[in-house]
């Protein structure tokens, strides 16, 4: 995966192309008032790929871009003002600032999601749009707020940038950098644990992804761009308004956003230019200033009612079926980019590939740092010990003194619907907390344990009812973001990731993206993410929905083997008796909560209790 | 337990904002601070009702009311008949309320709720738009007879207009529980705020459940806009952009539950007022519905953990 | 009345207390009667109209003043380019069209701006540039407060200043609280100096101020009245002081203070929308000369106004400011070289000599001088709100206050005292 680091991709390409015809035509070409409207898009541009990374990356929506990027914009007025220090350290130092205020936002989102994160965010736009109204952007006077009346002081522009078409220039490079730095997220752990996290944050937890971390840093990078914006902004003009960062704004820059679409480099250029360019083409054009907002709006309505992807989605797929035309080949972007194809094989390339790569590790080794934990020996041989678990949910005891000591290699978890048996999973995996008893494994009691996700590092893994694939991460992405979160070498966690794909046979497709799979693939995938980092326990919640005989009887071979590939205990929830049977040596049956029985898999089936209270009302699996 | 909480923090914030001050000056601020926040939880009610049954947040629900306190004032400026202008008003609040959720909400009922409730932004800019382009800036002022009289209570004289804002408010939250606990068309609302692809299933009439939320969404928007004309002031981008404190109010009930909505709104009107009386909090009173929305939530939420996948969690 | 005409063909003109007189021909510039058809001279000018606000007034009167000069010989035949933009309250617009204007179209001069934010962000712009702007709808301390902006209305400072020593000197006023926006170059600029003249008379004073948007201006109402003030002072735009007086009039707090406002308040609207209550209590300062005046300039004015300009386009305080300022600009390139008009740096010159310029629409002189701080227009009229519109209770009266030290010493260096 290494060398696909530096992999273009078409769209890529087109993207750096863009950014260097802007860079080197543009400024040189447009009038004086065309370059301050460019230098606007240019800014806004940046903004907007904040808010839509965010939203394409973690479905997570923030309505206070315009608002931090007034925060971004008043450190840098505030430091030019009052330490005369030179714009490309107010600019770093604005970003720096405006990270922390992503953190600070992130808060909210650690318990909230959808809507109401966003309104959360919402908030506090409108609370900063108070603040700049109040107290407006320093301007050269004293105190803490610098503000004077009169005419405000100089404020200096970059040394390399003092005119207009420079500053474009500067503008250029500086949105480029971040689009890069977005770029290169995505395709490293981070961007991984994001996609899982969009999936489903259970799966991303229980994959050993820390959801609190990459949520945190996902909303500072994206203040990262805000701030920056801010910044630039404040350069550009040499003085700020509060009327530029009200929240209504913030909703607005979203809003476009998601119009210009939030997937491509593309859609964030059309966002910005729909936010600046528009306005001034319609103003020159001499048309009303209020008919002009009749005109935005209901464009804006118009291109989200028709256009899913946004119109960059549509440009992309027309110029991608051109391109397919052209070339006769198969124009579609990232979706066969593969472990072994990558560009990036000269030793420049490499160098910075191992740079960014070290760079990139600061969440990864935060997360380790947070851990704590070290990573063990591979397997498990001790037995897993489930001591008088019980769950209660408000008054329904959903578990009641559940006891039972896992001691073979492969055992089964039986029982009606509703029996409970999903919960004691969950009480393992950490996603349910149990009010009596405890679960200990290999000297250690899991249930004190930690975190989902360190839970993970310790060596539990699991799968779910529904397969947990990324879409928009390929097979061989999906295994890899299971072990980033582990102290592992980077040549280490490959082999594992090959060995785990060759041993459930999905080698051929280690590039095909999450989404163009098969619900067995799905299934097949779902297992060797089990199967990476060195497991000690895996649990399998109905493996077997869904699929026919043939692919039950592939997955039964599979599960019998995991003993001798990985030496870790299995746990399989499965309704399909026969497959309980053939692979599990031992199984518990569970019933309204109770452990009904418990032993040898062949003696448990014959039990009558379990006759009766299971066979007997088996039902297909919900 | 959460009552608790909210009666000692309130009491708190009274009196640390209001130690050392006259009686007389705290009940003037109580008073006018409930006024405020009446009108911030009628907007933020008006929004609620619509969430729930349709699952869209309308921030054009202050513009559609924009929309008819204009058409109402130039009729009166026309010399029509007092209450035929008021009737205007709603009407045109729910012919627009109507229109947005007959013609362009249901092409965007797969989209999440997030996306639904920004592209209402879309609406909002298109009927203040026009509204600003049919009424050019000029001050203006819109009168109810309910101005000319008033009551003294604690000090500070508030004005019939005031109490049918405040009553209104009330009225709205017990009218609307009234119907959504003893009609057929509320139990239905109640089964589609629940669970729509469920709802749907079951044979539930969407569109017309939906149809009939937003015209009830559309008239109190209307009312709403002739409350804010009234008493906020005439200006069709200040009626519009109070949606956004509205919506604070809406958060503090979760998007669900009216009452909380109403008493958030009261409480935010409240806070902000007496922020008056702390000379370093003044100048930025008017963040006070933003900070308490938050917290709210915040609170709301303590303990509770994302894991499973699901609808929106709050 | 106010609705928009482009839609409703109704004659808002009509309505216009002084447009009953027949309609004469207007006198402007040459006034040769023959269209210029010259060279184009360019010259620009910014506004702002978006929602919450509309400044436009002072540039469409200027453009009905040029229009009105090009078909009446223009400057020595050559007509007048006058180009508008709008800045729709965006700080980004308005330096995208200070460029357009400035850089790209290579304007002579600025004329008739009206705008909240313009020359803030573009003061730096004209002074690099050496383009002089001669504005006409100022509200913020900047454009009073630069050397190449000077503006023929007054902004909130003197006007309020002028309303506060009214109060003091014939209302008995002893202490105002004056009600502000919570912006730095605004309310607190135009308040404090208020305070400051109330304590030199003995008196005393506060600040209440309020956000541009919040809904609540009664606690700002309440503040002012538990500072024990006995007057009020609304440094406010028409709308929100509208709103101020109401949540007094719910009160019924009338007749136990002093309300005084600046000249935001000093249009036709606006005793018809306060309503019968209001009648004979509230008191405005008007920096330009009241309407019903008619002097010679005025009536000009409206005649311009009729002639040149679209019927919805207000005759107000704002229009009156543009008309002037831009017979100010003809006056001054008519008695240039006619080769060096199109040239800036000439004009700039010319406008920076410009002195002792009197009109009947303003009280002093106007002049403008190599300043940091241009503000020529310190002295107004005082009328009441009475029966539905304004009755003139002071004449034009100089403002007093330390402020205006440096302005009186321009002036007397320039012989204008």
């Amino acid at each position: 995966m290494k060398n696909d680091l530096f992999h273009i991709t078409p769209s890529g390409r087109a993207g750096l192309l863009f950014a260097l015809f802007a860079f080197l035509v543009v400024p040189s070409v447009a009038g004086s008032q065309w370059l301050n409207i460019f230098t606007s898009t240019a800014i806004f541009t940046l903004a907007v790929a904040g808010v839509a990374f965010m939203y394409a990356r973690l479905g997570m929506v923030s309505l206070t871009q315009v608002g931090l990027m007034g925060v971004g914009g008043w450190i840098t007025l505030r430091l030019n003002h009052w330490l005369d220090l030179p714009f490309e350290v107010s600019l770093i130092a604005s970003g720096l600032t405006t990270v922390v205020f992503g953190w600070l936002l992130a808060l909210p989102a650690l318990r909230l999601r959808g809507l109401y994160l966003a309104l959360v965010t919402l908030m506090a736009a409108g609370g900063f749009e108070i603040v700049f109204a109040t107290f407006q952007f320093p301007n050269g006077g004293a105190g803490f707020w610098g503000v004077q009346t009169g005419t405000g002081e100089d404020f200096s522009r970059p040394v390399i940038a003092q005119s207009d078409a420079a500053y474009l220039r500067f503008t250029i490079v500086v949105a480029t950098l971040g689009f890069l730095i977005i770029e290169l997220h995505r395709r490293l752990a981070p961007g991984r644990a994001w996609a899982l996290i969009r999936r489903s944050e259970a799966a991303a937890m229980s994959a050993g992804v820390n959801v609190t971390l990459y949520k945190t840093w996902a909303f500072g990078i994206s203040g990262l761009m805000g701030g920056l914006a801010g910044a630039l902004l404040a350069g550009s003009l040499g003085l700020l308004d509060g009327g530029t960062f009200r929240a209504s704004e913030s909703v607005m820059i979203f809003a476009l956003a998601v119009v210009g679409g939030a997937n491509f480099w593309l859609g964030a250029v059309i966002a910005a230019s729909l936010f600046r360019i528009l306005p001034a083409l319609l103003n020159n054009w001499g048309l009303d200033a209020d008919l002009s907002f009749v005109i935005f709006g209901a464009g804006l309505l118009h291109a989200v009612i028709t256009a899913p992807d946004g119109i960059a989605g549509q440009v992309m797929d027309l110029s991608g079926k051109l391109f397919a035309r052209v070339t006769g080949a198969a124009g579609r972007e990232g979706g066969t980019r593969s472990a072994g194809d990558g560009v990036g094989s000269n030793a420049l390339s490499r160098v910075l590939s191992n740079f960014t790569l070290t760079l990139l590790q600061i969440p990864v080794q935060l997360s380790h740092a947070v851990m704590g934990s070290k990573m063990q020996a591979s397997g498990l041989d001790a037995p897993i010990e489930v001591r008088d678990v019980t769950v209660r949910f408000g008054g329904v005891v959903a578990l009641n003194k559940v006891d039972a000591t896992f001691t073979k290699p492969i055992s089964g978890i039986i029982g009606p619907n509703g029996a409970g048996k999903t919960t004691l999973m969950n009480v393992i995996s950490g996603f349910v907390m149990n009010t009596q008893g405890a679960v200990h494994a290999d000297g250690v009691t899991l249930t004190n344990l930690m975190p989902p996700h360190r839970r993970g590092h310790w060596g539990l893994r699991r799968s779910f009812q529904k397969e947990e694939i990324a879409d928009d991460l390929t097979v061989g992405e999906n295994v890899l973001a299971q072990v980033d979160a582990l102290p592992l070498s980077r040549g280490r966690k490959q082999q594992e990731v090959a060995r785990a794909l060759d041993f459930v046979g999905m080698t051929d497709r280690v590039g095909k993206a999450g989404k163009d799979l098969n619900s067995f693939e799905r299934r097949l995938t779902d297992i060797a993410k089990c199967l990476v980092g060195h497991p000690k326990i895996i649990m399998f919640d109905e493996p077997a929905g869904g699929m026919s005989v043939e692919e039950t009887a592939i997955l039964g071979g599979l599960i019998l083997k995991i003993h001798d590939y990985c030496g870790a205990k299995t746990l399989v929830i499965d309704h399909d008796v026969d497959l309980i049977s053939r692979v599990c040596e031992e199984t518990l049956v569970l019933d309204f909560g109770e452990r009904i029985a418990f032993g040898r898999t062949a003696d448990v089936l014959a039990d009558p209790k379990v006759r009766a209270a299971y066979l007997g009302i088996e039902e297909p699996a919900a | 337990m959460n009552w608790v909480v909210y009666v000692v923090v309130m009491i708190t914030i009274v009196s640390f904002l209001g130690w050392g001050k006259p009686g007389k000056i705290i009940g003037l601020f109580f008073v006018s601070g409930l006024a405020v926040g009446s009108l911030y939880a009628l907007g933020g009610i008006g929004m609620v009702v619509l969430y729930r049954a349709t699952g869209v947040l309308n921030f054009a629900n202050g513009a559609i009311g924009a929309a008819g306190v204009m058409v109402a004032w130039q009729l009166g400026q026309w010399g029509v008949w007092g209450p035929a202008t008021w009737a205007a008003c709603i009407l045109v609040a729910l012919v627009l309320s109507l229109g947005y959720g007959r013609l362009i909400a249901p092409r965007l009922a797969w989209r999440e709720p997030v996306v639904k409730a920004v592209a209402t932004l879309g609406f909002a800019l298109v009927i203040l738009g026009i509204v600003s382009f049919l009424w050019i800036d000029d001050p203006r002022r819109f009168s109810l007879p309910t101005d000319k009289t008033g009551v003294y209570i604690l000090g500070l004289r508030v004005t019939v207009t005031r109490l049918i804002a405040f009553g209104a408010s009330i009225g709205i939250v017990v009218g609307i529980y009234f119907y959504l606990g003893r009609t057929q068309i509320g139990l239905q609302m109640r089964a589609l705020a629940n669970d729509r692809d469920l709802s749907a299933l079951i044979g539930i009439p969407i569109l017309r459940i939906e149809t009939i939320a937003w015209g009830i969404s559309g008239v109190i928007a209307g009312f709403t806009g002739l409350m804010f004309g009234d008493l906020i002031r005439l200006e069709p981008s200040v009626i519009t952009f109070m949606v956004i404190p509205s919506i604070a109010a809406a958060v503090c009930g979760r998007l669900d539950n009216l009452a909380l909505v109403l008493i958030g709104g009261l409480s935010m009107g409240v806070i902000e007022s007496l922020l008056t009386l702390s000379p370093v909090l003044k100048g930025v009173r008017p963040i006070a519905p933003f900070v308490i929305a938050a917290l709210v939530l915040l609170w709301f939420q303590r303990g509770t953990r994302l894991t499973f996948d699901g609808k929106d969690q709050a | 009345m106010k609705l928009n005409l482009k839609l409703v063909s109704m004659a808002a003109a009509a309505s216009f207390a002084l447009a009953g007189q027949a309609m004469a021909a207007p006198s402007c510039g040459a006034n040769t009667g023959e269209a210029a058809t010259g060279e184009p001279i360019i010259v620009g000018g910014i506004y702002g109209k978006a929602p919450p606000g509309d400044f436009s007034a002072s540039t469409d009167a200027a453009k009905a003043y040029f229009d009105c000069v090009n078909e009446n010989g223009g400057i020595n035949g050559r007509p007048i380019d006058y180009r508008v933009e709008n800045d729709q309250w965006n700080p980004e617009m308005a330096a995208q069209a200070a460029s357009k204007l400035v850089k790209d179209a290579g304007a002579v001069a600025l004329v008739a701006n009206g705008s909240f934010i313009e020359m803030a962000v573009n003061a730096k712009t004209y002074k690099e540039e050496n383009i002089m702007s001669m504005a006409a709808a100022c509200a913020i301390s900047e454009c009073f407060e630069s050397s190449n902006i000077v503006s023929t209305n007054q902004g909130p400072l003197p006007s309020n200043l002028g309303a506060a020593q009214f109060a003091q000197e014939e209302l008995g006023s002893k202490n105002v609280a004056c009600i502000g926006f919570n912006i730095p170059n605004n309310g607190p600029w135009s308040c404090q100096v208020v305070i400051d003249f109330m304590q030199s008379r003995g008196g005393d004073g506060s600040m209440q101020l309020l956000n541009p948007g919040a809904p609540d201006v009664n606690s700002a109402l309440l503040e002012a009245i538990s500072t024990g003030a006995d007057t009020i002072l609304m440094n406010l735009p028409a709308g929100l002081a509208i709103a101020v007086l109401k949540a007094a009039e719910e009160q019924d707090l009338r007749d136990s203070y002093v309300w005084i406002a600046p000249t935001p308040l000093y249009d036709l609207s606006v005793p018809a929308a306060l309503g019968e209550y209001w009648n004979g209590k509230v008191y405005v300062n008007t920096e330009l000369a009241p309407f019903q005046l008619g002097g010679p300039d005025a009536k000009n004015w409206i005649e311009v106004m009729d002639a040149y300009a679209r019927p919805e386009d207000p005759r107000d305080t704002f229009a009156q400011s543009g008309y002037l300022s831009a017979t100010y600009f003809v006056k001054t390139l008519l008695m240039m070289d006619p080769k060096d008009v199109g040239d800036r740096a000439k004009v700039t010159e010319a406008i920076k000599n410009i002195s002792g310029y009197t009109s009947d629409l303003m009280c002093g002189p106007y002049y403008v001088g190599d300043t940091d701080f241009h503000m020529p227009n310190h002295a107004g009229y005082m009328v009441q709100i009475v029966d539905g519109g304004f009755k003139i209770v002071r004449d034009c009266y100089e403002f007093d206050s330390a402020y205006f030290e440096p302005h009186i010493a321009v002036e007397k260096s320039l012989g204008l005292r």
